[in-house]
Order: C-alpha cells, then sequence, then structure tokens
C-alpha cells in the first residue's frame, strides 16, 4: 500500500526547509507517486498565484483619513493633559486641601449609602434552579461511542466530546455520491463513522473541527 | 560581524530612533513610519477584511491603534513585525464575533479596481488581473486561520518565525496552517477549473 506524503510535508518541501535526508525521501516517493507530484504542482500553481498577486497602493484619502483621526486623538488627550493640569494645581494651594478632604468623605458617604441600600434590598429568598428531573441521565444515556470517540446528541445531528462552543471552519457535505467519494478519500474515518451517525455531525478531523452532512441512515446512498 | 547582523542591527537602531521621536512628541515621526507601512498595513487589510471596500477604513483602525500603543514599543521584535501584529490583531478584534469571516465565504473582489496600483502600464495590469482574480477569490474563501498564515506567507514574504511571532503561535501549527490553507486553496482552484 502506498502512503502518499502529508500536505505539511509537501507543503515545507517548497519552501525549501526539509532537511536533506527527508527531501531526499520525499523526491524518491514523488518520483513513484503521481498522485503526489499532483498535490505538489498544484500547491506550487497557488503558491506562484499568490506571490504574483498585484499589490494595491493605498487611497490617496487615507493619509488624510489617519491624520484627521490622530489629531482627534491629539485633542483628546490634550484635554485629559489640561484636566490633570487643573487639578494639580488646585491640589498645590494649601487652602484647598480641607475642601478637597470634605469633597472625598461626602462621596463616599453617598456611596456606601447607596451600596447598603441596594444590599439591603436584594436580600430576599435564594432561587435555586434545578434542571428537570432525568435530563442528565438522558443526555449520557443517548451519546453514542464510535471507534474510540463519544458523540452526544444535538438539534438535527451529533457533537463530538469537546466540542462545545467550537465553530467548525468547514463544511464537508456527504450526501451526494460525488461529494461522499471526495470527501471519503480524503479522510477514511467518515465512512465508518456514516455507518453509525447520521444528520450534522461535529467532529474533529486530524487538526481541524469540520461539521459533516451524513446522509439517513435508511437512505439508498 | 557579517553583513545580515550589521543591517538587521542598523535597522533595529533606526526603529529605535524613530519611536523615540514619537515618544518626545515629535510628529514627524509618525508620519515617516505611515509612509514606511501604509502599502504594508493597507494589502493586509485588504487580504484580510470582510469586504476589500472596508481596507482602507480597517487600515485607519490600525494607524490610530499604532500611534496609541507606540510609545509602548520596546524592541524586542523589529518595528515591522510589531506593526503586523498590531495589524492582525486589529482584524482579529474587528471580526471576531462575526462567524462568515471565520467560515467559508465567498466576496466580490469588483471594488479592488478603484484602488489598483497605477504604476503599472495598462497592458499588465490587466494581464495581472486575470490571472491573480481566480485565486483572490479563493483567498476570500479561506478561513481567517488559514488566510492569514498563508498571507503572511506568501503574498507578504514572511519567514515562519516571523508568523509565529506575529500570531503568537508555535512554529508547528503556523506550518500547519500554511500548508492547510495552501491545500485548502489548491482544492478551491482545481473545482473551478
Amino acid at each position: 500500500m502506498t502512503h502518499h506524503s502529508s500536505v505539511e510535508q509537501l507543503s515545507i518541501y517548497l519552501d525549501d526547509r526539509l532537511d536533506d535526508s527527508e527531501r531526499r525521501r520525499l523526491e524518491g516517493h514523488l518520483a513513484d507517486c503521481e498522485e503526489c507530484r499532483r498535490r505538489l504542482a498544484g500547491m506550487r500553481h497557488v503558491v506562484r498565484g499568490l506571490e504574483r498577486l498585484e499589490r494595491t497602493a493605498p487611497p490617496p484619502h487615507l493619509a488624510q483619513q489617519v491624520g484627521q483621526e490622530i489629531r482627534l486623538e491629539v485633542g483628546r488627550q490634550g484635554f485629559v493633559e489640561r484636566v490633570e493640569h487643573r487639578l494639580g494645581a488646585l491640589m498645590a494651594q494649601p487652602s484647598m486641601l480641607p475642601t478637597f478632604a470634605l469633597v472625598v468623605a461626602l462621596a463616599a458617604i453617598v456611596y456606601l449609602f447607596a451600596y447598603g441600600l441596594e444590599r439591603h434590598q436584594n436580600r430576599g429568598v435564594p432561587v435555586i434552579l434545578e434542571p428537570p428531573v432525568g435530563s442528565v441521565g438522558q443526555e449520557v444515556a443517548q451519546s453514542r461511542e464510535v471507534e474510540g470517540r463519544v458523540f452526544a446528541p444535538q438539534e438535527a445531528g451529533w457533537r463530538e466530546q469537546g466540542s462545545a462552543g467550537v465553530i467548525p471552519t468547514l463544511v464537508l457535505d456527504l450526501t451526494t455520491a460525488v461529494g461522499a467519494a471526495r470527501w471519503v478519500e480524503r479522510y477514511p474515518e467518515l465512512e465508518r463513522l456514516s455507518r453509525e451517525l447520521d444528520g450534522r455531525v461535529v467532529l474533529r478531523l486530524e487538526e481541524e473541527w469540520v461539521e459533516v452532512i451524513l446522509p439517513a441512515r435508511d437512505s439508498p446512498e | 560581524m557579517s553583513a545580515v547582523t550589521a543591517t538587521t542591527a542598523a535597522s533595529g537602531e533606526a526603529d529605535r530612533r524613530l519611536v523615540e521621536r514619537h515618544r518626545y512628541g515629535d510628529p514627524q515621526a509618525f508620519e515617516d513610519l505611515y509612509d514606511r507601512f501604509s502599502p504594508m498595513v493597507f494589502n493586509l487589510a485588504l487580504r484580510m477584511a470582510a469586504e476589500p471596500a472596508d481596507a482602507a477604513d480597517l487600515s485607519q483602525e490600525i494607524f490610530l491603534r499604532i500611534y496609541r500603543h507606540m510609545g509602548k514599543f520596546r524592541g524586542r521584535s523589529s518595528l515591522k513585525t510589531w506593526v503586523y501584529r498590531v495589524a492582525l490583531n486589529c482584524c482579529r478584534s474587528r471580526y471576531r464575533h462575526q462567524l462568515w469571516w471565520r467560515r467559508d465565504r465567498i466576496s466580490e473582489p469588483a471594488v479592488l479596481e478603484s484602488f489598483a496600483d497605477r504604476r503599472r502600464g495598462p497592458e499588465d495590469h490587466a494581464l495581472a488581473q486575470d490571472a491573480g482574480e481566480t485565486v483572490r477569490r479563493a483567498l476570500r474563501q479561506l478561513p481567517a486561520n488559514f488566510r492569514e498564515a498563508v498571507v503572511l506567507r506568501d503574498i507578504e514574504g514572511l519567514s515562519y518565525e516571523e508568523i509565529a511571532t506575529i500570531t503568537g503561535l508555535r512554529l508547528g501549527t503556523v506550518r500547519s496552517r500554511i500548508a492547510r490553507g495552501r491545500d485548502r486553496l489548491r482544492l478551491l482552484l482545481e473545482n473551478e477549473a
């Protein structure tokens, strides 16, 4: 059985970052493997295409807009500095110190009074929210283990353990024959999963979280 | 001292002088920084923005953030790397909560034509646009984490180590994202063909 080179190996080969022995091994494999040669050529085409993308000059109005924003920023900073300067000058006068102390004390009294009042008003019987009886147990009971992976049910499908809050970066549609053939070739584990699960399944494939749309298990596909 | 080390040291010294001038209130310092980095920032914004039309607005936000934080630059990396980091963080925070930016999507790149670089001749320009259009469209369909790795490597020409510093990722993750981004683009281009 031929093991194809990984995309990472091909990519760093393009960047000339493989050491001599790895490079020789990969070049030996490339000489025999048409599929890897094809993928390498495709990737090289991508890199060249990106390198040749035209650089775009910033629009002339950008410099003016940035300048305007900076002037506003300087104006805002200037205002804060002026206020700080005035306060500093006031504090420097000995006659102002008792007045300032009085203002601070009054502010503290008002704050403590308002805070105490709010706490007093909020005091009451604590409410404990409990999940409906049996709901936690149900979720555990309904989760399913496939090929050593645990899947929990979600709306219209399944979600692999550890994927809570994860946003998949790719959606693979296996509901058509072409889509199924293409993605199963790339990720062989999908074939085993599609025998056990159906609907929209969020799972980890290699290093990515993806969402796979699996056909209904009783469908002809 | 090798020529490369000498050039890096000289460039680091120039960076520090520029930042010092800004700290001491020299308005010309920020203008110099803008002249030096505006093409780089604008092109990064153009590739990372949700819509090309947002690139100017996003660049403006990036430069304002640079202005605010430039005084904190300590010279641990080059000024160029620091500017890239600020710019990328700005892009990430602007679109962080927008799901469609993080997943595959297609955008209309026609607005690019209005900003096209006038220094090229009209024929060069037309040819480059035809060839680049497909790549540009495919690039816009990449999720942001792959797109930023590929843009920094293959368009901006940065090393893996520089990308790791800018993105705050480990070298292995950078390698993987560049490879997967390129492979995803390959599949997109093959499908389009």
